[in-house]
């Protein structure tokens, strides 16, 4: 039996309520809610993920509409399409990211040149 | 003097995103829930999925294997080619091709599929039907008319 983080693959969609403590790793689709504990979450660069999170650190490659909640870090990279509000203790992006509409909220460690849009 | 070797060790998250790679470009082939992972929705796949968690809601997973672990709780009607059950399941459970209860499966409700096996020790409640040939196409006789979906049809050879 593999053992190590949960896996939703390309193919997987879910529609609910996710709840978890164990790391986590979305490639995906998602829609709903996730909450987990202090454990890592990583959005992969082909996720779509449309749901409110609570989680320990996240990187996010992938899209996602939504608040995303860190109690420790979050780390936005260059691929990552985020819309809604990232409130972590650190916040970390990475050039290029396409931040549309986002409200930060934490300590934000290293900004390059994301590309902020606000309407 | 006998100190673990590092490999062993989770590595931390660092703030850096260079550093954090490997979690990223980890690449499975089947999906993954996790034990303490715990679900209510629908879920649809087209790849394998080994449930060690608890799922409550819908399974349509129509292609692929499932895999339902000694530690998964499942309540919810399973459709899949395949179908191994090493855990608890709650609901009706199609399995294509096959569906196979191992000696630590608790099964409550129907079993339709093409073949079965059944460990000694496995509990099951409910009852099974099988038809005589693969549930996919005996399906397809009753419900779906492949001269209305002519891609099907012909995947089919109909």
């Amino acid at each position: 039996m593999p053992t190590g983080p949960s896996y939703i693959g390309t193919t997987m969609v879910l529609k609910g309520d996710l709840s978890l403590t164990e790391d986590l790793i979305i490639d995906g689709c998602f829609d709903g809610s996730i909450t987990q504990g202090n454990q890592r979450l990583a959005i992969g660069e082909h996720a779509k993920v449309r749901a409110d999170i609570r989680t320990g650190s996240a990187i996010i490659a992938g899209r996602v509409d939504g608040n995303v909640f860190g109690s420790s870090t979050v780390i936005v990279k260059r691929t990552a399409r985020v819309h809604g509000a990232l409130t972590a203790e650190r916040l970390c992006f990475e050039s290029g990211a396409d931040l549309e509409d986002v409200v930060l909220s934490g300590n934000i460690a290293r900004i390059d040149s994301a590309d902020m849009r606000h309407k | 003097m006998f100190k673990k070797p590092q490999a062993e060790e989770k590595p931390p998250l660092t703030t850096h995103p260079a550093a954090a790679d490997p979690v990223m470009v980890r690449t499975r082939s089947v999906s993954v829930i996790g034990p303490t992972l715990v679900f209510k929705g629908e879920l649809s796949a087209d790849e394998d999925l080994v449930i060690q968690g608890t799922i409550e809601g819908t399974i349509a997973h129509h292609k692929k294997n499932l895999t339902v672990g000694k530690e998964g709780r499942v309540k919810a009607d399973i459709h899949a080619a395949s179908v191994s059950i090493e855990g608890h399941v709650e609901g009706d459970i199609h399995g294509d091709d096959f569906v196979e209860l191992a000696k630590s499966a608790v099964v409550t409700g129907n079993i339709f599929c093409g073949r079965i096996k059944m460990a000694d020790g496995a509990r099951f409640n409910g009852s099974i039907e099988m038809s005589s040939q693969p549930v996919s196409q005996a399906k397809l006789t009753v419900a779906d008319d492949p001269a209305r979906d002519p891609a099907r049809a012909h995947k089919l050879g109909a």
